[in-house]
């Protein structure tokens, strides 16, 4: 994710301003005249189709703004038989590539037409068909939004004093579909304990390349409202979740429904050294207890944070750890007292807790907030998404800072400590060739550096345009041969936004490569 | 030619496969608890693998334990109940619902679960990462040891429930638990289960939630009375709490009052006793001669199960039923013989009809000519397709349950 000195928002916000112009892989088009298009209006209708240059400039990129290409049309279908049609209508047309979006928060460029393409956007297709509470299931089109849907069920089970909600909980959570949120396999910051989304997704219906319906899990034959816990054969549900709209367009969700938490504790340690709060994570989670969120501030971070909102954080302390538990009230005390006591027996200088609801709300804002408050310190900023065995955060940390200093660039890291799911911030000036280059490189070394170790490139942004690169690192050939055929066995054709998640024979886009003009950002071949 | 294989480490095994597969020989692999899942092999010849670790592997068949991580990474042959005991040294373990003996990949590419399910979810939701043999022979590494992790095709969870098709696993990455300080067991007694399912989702967004769900038939038909097993788990003080809410929903949600639904025992167990008491429970499935499983949707669950056992007496077919209430499963069977089996299929059909629904039959009497699987799912086809992507030459457990009309490539 790239954000340009201007507020941006953690995983997932559309990052306002972020415009590092100097590093955009840029694809133009001249096909908006396209014969498709006059197809595509006439089956949904003109206010269902954008061609206009100036009506796409927002589809132009995703969260991820260095990667960005014209779409050659936008279309709004507003159920499944019209994403079918217009699926049907573009692939006569060799030469366009089908690309699935939702509302555009995506952080690795996955929702982006590069070359000639139309994207399929499922933002009016917002239908929620069914909530049905005592099976505690919603069934939803796939452009519903994530709250809207958590929304929606508390009001419909507020009458009955029956509190449910739909539990991954990304960041972006008020813009982004459930759709996208199968597509990335969505997380959030209450993962630790509830999950991705994977974890909530009973069964989906998707469009294929052939325009023909799949529908996964188990859904009633003759009530398609009717959906199962248990179903037999693979697990294509699970397939689907996280792979990035590149197997077909997800047209309907059935999502698990959960008991809303109403009891939290909240509490924050600070420590002098990241390795002591590491420590405290790792210590609190070999106790049984799993909160629902461990996440942590670098000292760096801490001091951007109180210098922008004054939360009264030490900016002396090297680390700050929020934690939440939830749960049956009458023991969340008890484990509070435990986690309090493990904080300082790993040398926490300052332990606060937090029961009362205001509060509670302004540290989580706090956290919230640390995004937004980068531009203060730097023009531009990079946030990496990579996930580490918890065990080695605290080496994680320290060569963090070693790659930083190498480089030449202040990284600073707020994160997700209790998944291993770490966000380190490399802070540039997008008008400095050098630390342009530098950033990518120190991003590189990161990844390198977190695969030999255990862990991933991505833990929750995905992989899109901006890793794919690194799947050769994380993958033997033969695995990657294996994704490539599963792609084929969907998309025999590569017509669904080819390109993106898995290498691709037909399509490459290489971000590293330089452009014309020399610098980085991407260059594309077929 | 059929004949029988043991192999006892992963690399013998990768080595074999890829010898079959270039002999192009089928690999008949149906566990040992799911043997008469789906249909017969359809390949006149091939060989029957039996992977399974010596008794005296080493670490219980655990490749790596990352304590503090708390993850694992295991031999798909290593048994459950050898991997407890090895997790256990640490105080952690695998909240997986299966017999002792059974393996972690028979484990996985059956999904099964059980009670523990409502509280740490099933094992498809532990697993990080897999490896796997393809059809092709290679040795194909999924998913990782992160707890996240988005880089790829999900295949690790696209393997669970794979019925040994796709490919066989030979090595799980899983996420581990530290085993809770005390478990709490309650057992409530209830006479008609129909109108339970109308209070779980009640039941469960309150602090009486229990970590583990099951119900089982305490008395047979004709008068059946049922037993709902719960477990709460956490610290004494946390479980008491639990206990306290079941005692006051007992006592004031409607649904539970009309169905009598009082509580008969109470008492601490250790996890290995949890564990041994739902393996008893459970044991007559891997007896039977006729088990279905039936899979409905949650608010049914009672009704389905007071309607398996109106079959039974209207049929004088002793029957054993137990029932996942959380997640609408039941598992129904007994002594039948082809023709009772078959009338038991046709009166799920039937109740299929009126609450929705599939049936899977786990064990089928011998010269049951009703489908192994019903109704038909409707991905059934695209099924066929993926597995002649994942395994061209038709060489794992042909026609088990991905057909008909497989063409290999």
């Amino acid at each position: 994710m790239w954000g340009g000195g201007v507020v941006g928002e953690d995983m997932g916000g559309v990052v306002g301003g972020g415009n590092p112009a100097t590093i955009h892989m840029m694809v133009v088009t001249e096909s908006q005249t396209h014969p498709v298009i006059e197809e595509l209006r006439q089956l949904l209708g003109d206010d269902a189709v954008v061609s206009a240059r100036d009506e796409m400039t927002v589809y132009e990129c995703d969260g991820f703004t260095v990667a960005r290409g014209w779409p050659t049309a936008v279309v709004f279908p507003s159920d499944t038989a019209q994403v079918v049609a217009c699926v049907r209508a573009i692939a006569k047309h060799d030469e366009l590539q089908i690309v699935p979006r939702g509302s555009g928060t995506g952080l690795a460029g996955g929702a982006v037409a590069y070359g000639a393409g139309v994207l399929i956007n499922t933002t009016r297709m917002t239908r929620i068909e069914n909530i049905d509470l005592d099976n505690r299931v919603a069934v939803v089109q796939s452009g519903v939004r994530n709250l809207a849907l958590s929304d929606t069920v508390a009001a419909v089970g507020a009458s009955k004093n029956i509190h449910l909600h739909f539990s991954p909980d990304p960041s972006s959570q008020r813009a982004s579909t459930i759709g996208g949120n199968v597509a990335t396999n969505a997380g959030g910051i209450n993962t630790l304990k509830h999950g991705v989304t994977s974890n909530h997704v009973l069964s989906v219906e998707m469009v294929l390349a052939n325009g023909e319906v799949l529908i996964t899990g188990g859904v009633g034959t003759t009530d398609p409202s009717t959906v199962y816990y248990d179903s037999v054969g693979p697990d294509l549900t699970g397939l689907i979740c996280g792979s990035e709209g590149i197997l077909g367009i997800v047209t309907r969700v059935w999502c698990k429904l959960v008991p809303t938490p109403e009891h939290f504790r909240t509490v924050y340690g600070v420590f002098n050294t990241t390795a002591d709060a590491c420590n405290t994570v790792a210590d609190v989670v070999a106790t049984g207890i799993v909160p629902t969120s461990m996440e942590m501030m670098d000292g760096a971070m801490i001091k951007v944070v109180e210098d922008a909102f004054h939360y009264g954080f030490p900016t002396t302390a090297q680390a700050l750890l929020l934690i939440e538990i939830d749960g049956v009230d009458t023991i969340l005390d008890d484990q509070l007292a435990t986690i309090v006591d493990i904080a300082k027996q790993n040398h926490a200088t300052d332990v606060k807790q937090c029961s009362d609801p205001v509060k509670r709300k302004e540290l989580w804002s706090a956290r919230k907030s640390a995004f937004g408050a980068i531009g203060r310190i730097s023009r531009s900023y990079c946030t990496q998404d990579a996930c580490v065995p918890r065990s080695k955060l605290p080496e994680v940390m320290d060569n963090i800072q070693r790659i930083g200093r190498e480089y030449g660039l202040t990284i600073t890291n707020v994160f997700h400590a209790g998944d291993g799911n770490v966000h380190p911030i490399l802070l540039f000036d997008e008008d400095n060739p050098d630390e342009v280059q530098n950033t990518l490189r120190a991003s590189e070394a990161l990844l390198a550096y977190c695969i030999s170790i255990g862990g991933t490139i991505t833990g929750e942004h995905g992989v899109g345009v901006e890793k794919l690169h690194l799947m050769h690192k994380m993958f033997n050939p033969a695995t990657i041969d294996t994704f490539q055929k599963i792609k084929t066995a969907f998309d025999p054709d590569h017509r669904i936004n080819d390109g993106k998640l898995v290498p691709s024979d037909t399509l490459n886009i290489e971000l590293l490569l330089p452009t014309k003009s020399g610098s980085p950002g991407g260059a594309m071949s077929h | 030619m059929t004949m029988t294989v043991e192999i006892q480490d992963a690399a013998g095994l990768v080595e074999w496969v890829e010898r079959r597969v270039a002999d192009k020989m089928p690999i008949v692999d149906y566990g040992v608890a799911h043997r008469g899942m789906g249909n017969p092999p359809t390949a006149n010849e091939h060989v029957n693998l039996h992977f399974q670790l010596p008794d005296d592997a080493p670490n219980g068949g655990i490749i790596e334990h990352y304590t503090r991580d708390m993850t694992v990474r295991a031999s798909a042959a290593a048994t459950l109940g050898n991997l407890q005991r090895e997790l256990a040294k640490q105080q952690q373990f695998l909240p997986i619902d299966a017999d002792d003996d059974l393996t972690l990949g028979e484990i996985i590419t059956h999904h099964m679960w059980g009670p523990w399910r409502v509280g740490y979810g099933s094992v498809r939701d532990h697993l990080l990462g897999l490896r796997y043999i393809d059809g092709l022979g290679r040795d194909i590494h999924v998913g990782g040891r992160t707890v996240k992790n988005v880089a790829g095709l999900d295949v690790t969870r696209l393997m669970v429930g794979s019925l040994n098709e796709l490919g066989l696993i030979h090595e799980a990455t899983l996420r581990t638990y530290a085993i809770p300080q005390q478990i709490s067991t309650i057992d409530l007694r209830l006479n008609d289960p129909s109108k339970l399912g109308q209070a779980m989702t009640d039941w469960l967004v309150t602090e009486a939630a229990p970590a583990a769900m099951s119900m089982h038939l305490a008395m047979p038909c004709p008068q059946p009375q049922w037993t709902l097993r719960l477990a709460y788990v956490g610290k004494p003080l946390a479980c008491a709490a639990q206990m306290r809410s079941l005692e006051t929903l007992l006592e004031t949600h409607p649904v539970l009052v009309e169905a009598g639904i009082h509580i008969v025992a109470n008492g601490i167990r250790t996890l290995d006793e949890e564990r041994n008491q739902n393996q008893t429970l459970t044991a007559w499935r891997r007896l039977a001669p006729a088990v279905v499983k039936l899979i409905a949707p949650p608010v049914h669950f009672g009704a389905a199960a007071q309607s398996l056992c109106e079959w039974a007496s209207a049929h004088d077919h002793p029957l054993m039923i137990d029932a996942l209430p959380v997640h609408g499963t039941l598992y129904a069977g007994g002594d039948l013989d082809a023709d009772a089996a078959g009338h038991l299929d046709h009166a799920i059909e039937q109740l299929h009809q009126s609450i929705g629904g599939m049936r899977v039959w786990i064990q089928r009497p011998t010269s049951a000519t009703f489908e192994p699987v019903a109704p038909a799912q409707s991905n059934h086809a695209f099924l066929a397709t993926l597995k002649k992507t994942m395994d061209p030459h038709n060489l794992f457990n042909p026609g088990r349950y991905i057909q008909p009309h497989f063409s290999p490539a």
